[in-house]
């Protein structure tokens, strides 16, 4: 039966409907014998020869028994596997360097149970051989979502990879599997960098009043530490209290109105310069500025909030990308 | 990957107990069979790893474990005088399981301690295949099924009963394919190759040599010699004496067999009628005998006859055998050769010589060998002879110290001194050792004959007529002979120590019983023990299938064991069936709206969907306002609702 299926490996993989969910067929999973199930077969072929050579009918018995055990076990396996359905769903986007975030859905309509699958990831987006695993217990008429993390490392979109889900239950001689694959996909945003503090043009009309921008001077509270802060900024004291780590914030004369443009970022190469913008983005954010962001080929107009540092950051992020 | 899928393994506590547990349950059926300090050794490691992953407690170091290794090879060689043969070799493999167990670290470790436990499973079938056995074993290989579960899975929270349930689920749907790899798997007649020398213990049966004493030991044992399945009816119990041993040759003291010649063929007989056939099963005695009625006709490449048509088996029976024969109840042997006419009259120098003067004295008077033959029997009939299986010593002469002073015996004692006298009168005699009659089995049909029937009787030659059978013990004891040893034996020891005859209601409910149990224990024996090439042939000729041909196995067996598989395949992955058909019914619906391309979404509830639905297909929107009213009012109110019925019908009155 195991070589039935070897037969099927070569036909591909399981790839999802764009944004739909893939049902585990009976086509898409495989079984085969673990190392387990090869010694165990192994030992009854042992068995089998002492019985025949004794004329033993009870140690044929025996022997049969257990491989018929061992073939019942391997629909038992199989069918911790089919018929599951599987959705992934991308999280927030993330900053280069940092987890991006997937959400794996595991759909199980089926009256029964469906113990100790391995869902097995890449953790890395640039190394497929690093892995991660994540037992999962369904019960029955369950939907069980699984987060699964990946170490993003360059600005753009990271997609999540093949997954493989696997299972050896109940007994661990045959292991079934299905691997899977989904255009689901995080936005990475370059990470926050350089050095160079942002440009300051002030508008001739806001001399004093409005609200105060943040700036170097005074301090003025903690928020979320992005990576690309400076360190000496870092608030040692919550994080010693094993709570997330946060960035001090100072006011100052940091302006209230900004331009950040691709041409006077100092550094050469593009991908220095997006981080350099990318920081200066934040911080203008955070000091609740107006700003404007000039890339080549792109413009985004002046303005200030969530939705817009969003469009901004995504501009970066995908810079330079065709489909953007 | 796969690796990572086990890498988080551990030799939990709860892993532990149930692999210490299994081990325990498989060896326990050995442990009456090894010396006491290979189960106490087995109990201290198990315990001590228990005890490690319990409390902590320090594991030996890998030179302890090595030194320990050592050691009990050393035990076992000091106690076994070897380490390998059958005995030796499951106590090492009981120690070692131990041993094992105490290094089960990693995942790996605890599969092959498992395997272990399923490996000796099989050694215990070396020393019993009864339906016990069988039975218990097949509680282990749960057992062990559920400790393979707890080992491979990391489930939390199963108690041990569902575990054993689960584990049961699997053995029981594997049991159907056990059962057609067991009728359908090709049997090869004989070994591989050699057995260990104690691959069988001694067995009990009748010996090779006669003297007073040794038919009494098996005259109280219940033990079963062999079992016979006629072909037609029973013949009468009278009229059964299984053939055995022939002895001619006498010290005076004890008798001996002498040296048999073997034919290939079945020599003449004389007034052959009708032959009885009947199919025998034979309990392993060590030796080449098989038990035929008198007068056997059967001889092929398994059985050999001898010249004096005794049965032999052309390898030793060492395994319950099954052998089919015929025999000629009215028959008679008509050979005797010189060789035979010397031996069967000779008598050894100075013994037995008042014996040989009464005999002398009945043959001047009588006027032919009938009437001799008839005096001495007449002798055993008026004389006060009594038939005891607990005779006195025979201190002196034995031949004559029994036909003059004690005139107490059983059969041997009667055919011993029959013999003597028959050749003292000129007539050639020998002595057959066999069984007589035999108990009826009447729930299976068959006859179970026990070593308790164990018989001796004669032979003597007359011209013109053969030899012809004498049952001296007859003459004595009329009963025996008519109803079996039961009648004329108390039939238990037990019950002849408290003065307990086995008559009345419980007697017989116990007889019942018995028989019954017997029956069952027969099917057993010949169906699952038995099972071997002959009847593996006779079954699958019987669908008009040749056993004897290789492909014709080849292709039954994978033809079902296919089919079975599809089948199988198709039962396990069905959908498990919804315990709930109120949720069912709506299933129905969702699949119906879903054909039109209405996919309900997953956080959506039934009121949410069914008015998205009604907006965006009015035209549905009746149906699905039924449907979801029915729905929620059935699951989800409070006070009485419409039927089942009803929602079923809502569901089925819409189409597609």
């Amino acid at each position: 039966m195991a070589s039935l299926n070897v037969a099927r490996i070569a036909r591909g993989i399981a790839v999802a409907k764009p944004g739909g969910s893939t049902v585990l067929t009976h086509r898409r999973v495989y079984v085969l014998p673990t190392r387990h199930g090869w010694t165990f077969f192994a030992v009854l072929l042992a068995m089998l020869v002492g019985a025949v050579n004794y004329n033993n009918n009870l140690g044929y018995l025996l022997a049969f028994l257990l491989g018929s055990l061992g073939f019942v076990s391997m629909f038992h396996t199989y069918r911790n596997l089919a018929g599951l359905s599987l959705r992934l769903r991308p999280g927030a986007p993330a900053f280069a360097g940092n987890l991006a975030h997937f959400v794996l859905y595991l759909d199980n309509r089926e009256q029964r149970e469906r113990p100790d699958l391995c869902v097995s990831f890449r953790r890395h987006a640039d190394d497929e051989r690093r892995t991660a695993m994540v037992r999962v217990h369904v019960v029955r008429d369950e939907l069980r979502e699984v987060k699964l993390a990946v170490q993003a490392t360059r600005r753009g979109r990271v997609r999540m990879g093949r997954i493989t889900i696997a299972t050896r239950y109940p007994i661990g001689l045959f292991r079934a599997w299905s691997c899977f694959e989904s255009d689901a996909e995080v936005l990475v945003y370059p990470s926050s960098g350089g050095d160079r503090e942002i440009p300051t043009h002030v508008p001739e009309q806001s001399t004093t009043g409005g609200p105060r921008a943040r700036g170097a001077d005074d301090f003025a509270g903690l928020r979320n530490y992005v990576l690309g802060d400076s360190s000496r900024r870092v608030h040692w004291k919550s994080a010693a209290r094993e709570q997330d780590m946060m960035v001090k914030q100072f006011t100052g004369a940091t302006p209230h109105e900004a331009c950040l443009r691709w041409a006077e970022t100092p550094q050469p190469e593009t991908e220095a310069r997006l981080s350099q913008l990318c920081r200066w983005v934040l911080e203008a954010d955070a000091a609740g500025a107006r700003f404007s962001l000039e890339l080549p080929g792109q413009t985004i107009e002046s303005g200030r909030g969530h939705q817009h540092v969003r469009r901004c950051l995504r501009a970066l992020a995908l810079h330079g990308d065709a489909g953007a | 990957m796969p690796d990572l899928e086990t890498r988080d393994w551990k030799p939990t506590r709860e892993r532990t107990l149930w692999l210490a547990a299994s081990l325990a349950l498989v060896l326990l059926p050995h442990a009456p069979r090894m010396p006491l300090w290979v189960s106490l050794g087995f109990v201290v490691l198990a315990l001590w790893r228990i005890e490690h992953v319990t409390r902590g407690v320090r594991l030996p170091s890998r030179w302890t474990r090595v030194f320990l290794s050592a050691a009990i090879m050393a035990g076992i060689l000091a106690s076994y005088g070897t380490l390998f043969g059958r005995d030796a070799g499951i106590a090492a493999l009981a120690v070692l399981s131990g041993m094992k167990l105490l290094e089960t670290d990693t995942l790996r470790d605890a599969y092959a301690t498992a395997f272990l436990g399923f490996f000796v499973i099989i050694t215990n079938f070396l020393y019993s295949q009864s339906i016990a056995t069988g039975l218990y074993m097949l509680l282990v290989v749960v057992v062990m099924t559920a400790t393979l579960i707890v080992i491979n899975s990391s489930q939390p929270g199963l108690g041990v009963r569902r575990r054993l349930r689960y584990a049961g689920t699997l053995i029981g749907q594997s049991l159907p394919f056990m059962l057609v790899l067991f009728v359908l798997f090709p049997r090869i007649p004989g070994p591989l190759w050699g057995l260990p020398k104690d691959a069988q213990s001694a067995t009990t049966g009748l010996s090779d040599k006669m003297s007073p004493g040794n038919i009494s030991q098996l005259g109280l044992s219940t033990a079963v010699a062999f079992r016979v399945e006629f072909d037609g009816p029973i013949p009468p119990v009278s009229r059964l004496y299984w053939r055995g041993p022939v002895f001619e040759d006498t010290d005076g003291r004890s008798w001996t067999a002498r040296e048999l010649q073997l034919n290939r063929r079945v020599p003449k007989l004389r007034g052959r009628n009708e032959p009885v056939y009947y199919t025998t099963t034979l309990e392993p005695h060590d030796r080449h005998w098989i038990f035929a009625l008198d007068v056997p006709g059967t001889a092929n490449n398994a059985i050999r006859i001898s010249n004096d048509y005794q049965l032999l088996a052309t390898k030793r029976v060492r395994q319950r055998a099954q052998f089919r024969l015929r025999s000629y109840l009215d028959a008679r042997i008509p050979v005797i050769t010189p060789e035979q006419r010397s031996a069967s009259l000779a008598l050894p120098n100075g013994f037995h010589p008042r014996a040989r003067a009464l005999a002398e004295e009945w043959r001047a008077n009588a006027a032919s060998v009938d009437g001799f033959v008839e005096r001495a029997l007449q002798h055993f009939r008026a004389e006060p002879f009594f038939y005891t299986l607990r005779p006195p010593r025979l201190i002196g002469d034995p031949v004559d110290e029994f036909l003059f002073q004690s005139r107490r015996g059983f059969c041997e004692y009667y055919a011993a001194a029959f013999t003597v006298l028959m050749r003292a009168g000129g007539v050639p005699a020998r002595i057959v050792t066999g069984y007589q009659g035999g108990e009826i089995n009447p729930l299976g049909d068959y006859l179970i004959v026990r070593q308790r029937d164990a018989h001796a009787w004669v032979e003597v030659w007359l011209e013109g007529r053969g030899w012809v059978r004498v049952d001296p013990t007859a003459a004595v004891s009329p009963q025996r002979i008519e109803l079996g040893m039961d009648a004329t034996l108390p039939a238990r020891i037990g019950s002849a120590a408290f003065g307990f005859e086995p008559r009345g209601p419980i007697a017989k409910l116990m007889r019942g019983l018995n028989h019954g149990w017997d029956t069952v224990n027969n099917s057993w024996n010949q169906w699952v023990p038995g099972y071997g090439h002959i009847r593996q042939k006779g079954l699958l000729g019987r669908f008009g299938l040749d056993a004897s041909d290789w492909r014709i196995f080849a292709l039954c067996l994978s033809l079902a064991l296919i089919s079975m598989a599809w089948g199988a395949g198709l039962w396990l992955l069905r959908r498990a069936p919804i315990s709930d058909p109120a949720l069912e019914a709506y299933r129905r619906y969702c699949a119906k709206l879903s054909r039109l391309g209405i996919e309900r979404r997953h956080a959506e509830g039934p009121s949410d969907f069914a008015e998205r639905v009604s907006r965006t297909r009015p035209e549905l929107a009746q149906y699905v306002r039924r449907v979801t009213e029915l729905y929620i009012g059935i699951r989800y109110a409070k006070g009485p609702h419409a039927p089942l019925r009803d929602l079923r019908r809502a569901v089925g009155a819409f189409r597609p």
